[in-house]
């Protein structure tokens, strides 16, 4: 095997896409022409340089990435959330609901699965644009921080696409205030307003752009996975842990507070029911926004449990591959 | 010079040779060299991973050309131009210092 077919071995097994390996290829084809006597080192050394300076530019720019779509996704279900049921009530009316006020025992999975899929999303890429900015100065990071990026992005782009697919859950969601009461032994849940997403509605520009902007958000995440892959197949060569949540807040506010995983975790919870608590006693519904924040508050903790080591959320004693 | 010397350097000495001409990858090695008096004597495989990435930034532009062997021509763009005077800057003042401090 000569020197170019080493090399191309070596940038293939780095990860190097077979087009970047062509130029590459060429490149030093060009080079050997100029000089065959050209000493351009260890095949092999170049190829894991190769991925370390590609890799590391490639899994924070796909975070970058992932963590923009999913802000557009998190904003239009923004506007659909508070735009939405500020708006509706003029034009829509209330006692809409075709399930005569009570929820369908079908819907509360849907709704349920589609809660978490949009915690998940939203933490996955807000980690992953943390993570990615906390070592925006890196010029090569290690494998255990690219992993991480990836598969935060990774994660955050299919909650993100579900919850967007699992729009007309959001429908339900929408039907605020809830009712909690007790029947028969169990909770039965009760809206006393519906406004719903596929009613009938008059001349308004919002129900269009979720219904127009659903499916393009859920392409554009879906179209952003084989890039997201392609970076986690460019993996720096550097070793190295993938770090925890401390990492995420950076080595200054992580000693200020004496940080640690589960301290982060614990206080974003508690954050998460306040904030919550204080939206649902300005929309008169205390009780209502005390349940969305501990019902929150426990996706976020569950969420830390499961996918913590995974995410590099908290450190296992292992580094990550 | 060894290599590990330049390390934090390299980015802003290819942007600076690039800057005069454009440049296919064994002409961005022989300038430093030249413009060195042969003291930047890299391991001249280890310029290209750089090539790419600054390429990957938008610090620098390449395009095949075919006078000839077919090759790679980088030139700098205007955000490498930029780049180049933030390095140019930051050479300044940390050489300054340094002489400064062993004078």
């Amino acid at each position: 095997m000569n020197y170019l077919d080493e090399l191309d071995s070596e940038l293939a097994a780095a990860g190097i896409p077979a087009r970047r390996r062509a130029r590459i290829v060429a490149e030093f084809t060009d080079h050997l022409g100029e000089n065959p006597a050209a000493e351009l080192g260890a095949a092999k050394d170049l190829a894991r340089q190769f991925a370390d300076e590609l890799g590391t530019r490639l899994a924070r720019i796909t975070a970058y990435r992932a963590f923009a779509v999913l802000a557009v996704a998190g904003i239009t279900l923004g506007v659909m959330f508070f735009g939405g049921g500020r708006t509706w009530g003029a034009w829509v009316g209330y006692g809409s609901n075709p399930y005569d006020g009570v929820i369908p025992g079908w819907w509360v999975p849907l709704m349920v699965l589609w809660f978490v899929t949009a915690q998940v999303a939203l933490a996955a890429g807000s980690l992953a644009l943390l993570r990615a900015w906390q070592l925006r100065h890196e010029r090569v990071i290690t494998a255990g921080d690219a992993a991480v990026l990836n598969r935060r992005a990774a994660v955050g782009l299919v909650a993100g696409a579900f919850t967007m697919l699992l729009l007309p859950a959001t429908d339900l969601m929408l039907a605020r205030p809830l009712i909690y009461r007790m029947s028969g032994g169990a909770i039965e849940v009760q809206v006393d307003r519906w406004h719903s997403l596929f009613a009938p509605y008059g001349h308004t520009w919002w129900p269009y752009v979720a219904m127009i902007g659903g499916p393009l958000l859920i392409i554009a995440m879906l179209a952003m996975l084989p890039s997201v892959m392609a970076a986690a197949r460019l993996r720096p060569s550097r070793e190295g842990a993938a770090g925890d949540l401390t990492s995420d807040i950076g080595p200054e506010l992580s000693e200020r507070f004496a940080a640690s995983p589960e301290r982060i975790a614990v206080a974003l919870s508690a954050t998460i029911v306040l904030v919550m608590l204080a939206v649902g006693a300005r929309s008169d519904d205390a009780l209502d926004g005390l349940l969305r924040g501990v019902l929150d508050a426990g996706v976020c903790m569950a969420g830390f449990a499961l996918l913590g080591s995974y995410l590099g959320l908290r450190t296992t004693g292992r580094t990550t591959s | 010079m060894k290599p590990e010397e330049l390390k934090g350097h390299l980015d802003g000495l290819i942007l600076a040779v690039v800057s005069q001409e454009p440049l296919h990858g064994y002409a961005v090695i022989e300038a430093l060299k030249q413009r060195s008096g042969g003291a930047l004597a890299l391991p001249e495989g280890t310029v290209y991973p750089a090539l790419h990435r600054l390429e990957a930034e938008g610090l620098l532009k390449s395009e095949w050309t075919q006078a000839g062997r077919k090759r790679r021509v980088y030139s700098i763009t205007k955000r490498g131009e930029k780049e180049l005077g933030v390095s140019r800057e930051r050479w300044r003042v940390f050489s300054a210092t340094i002489e400064a401090v062993l004078t």
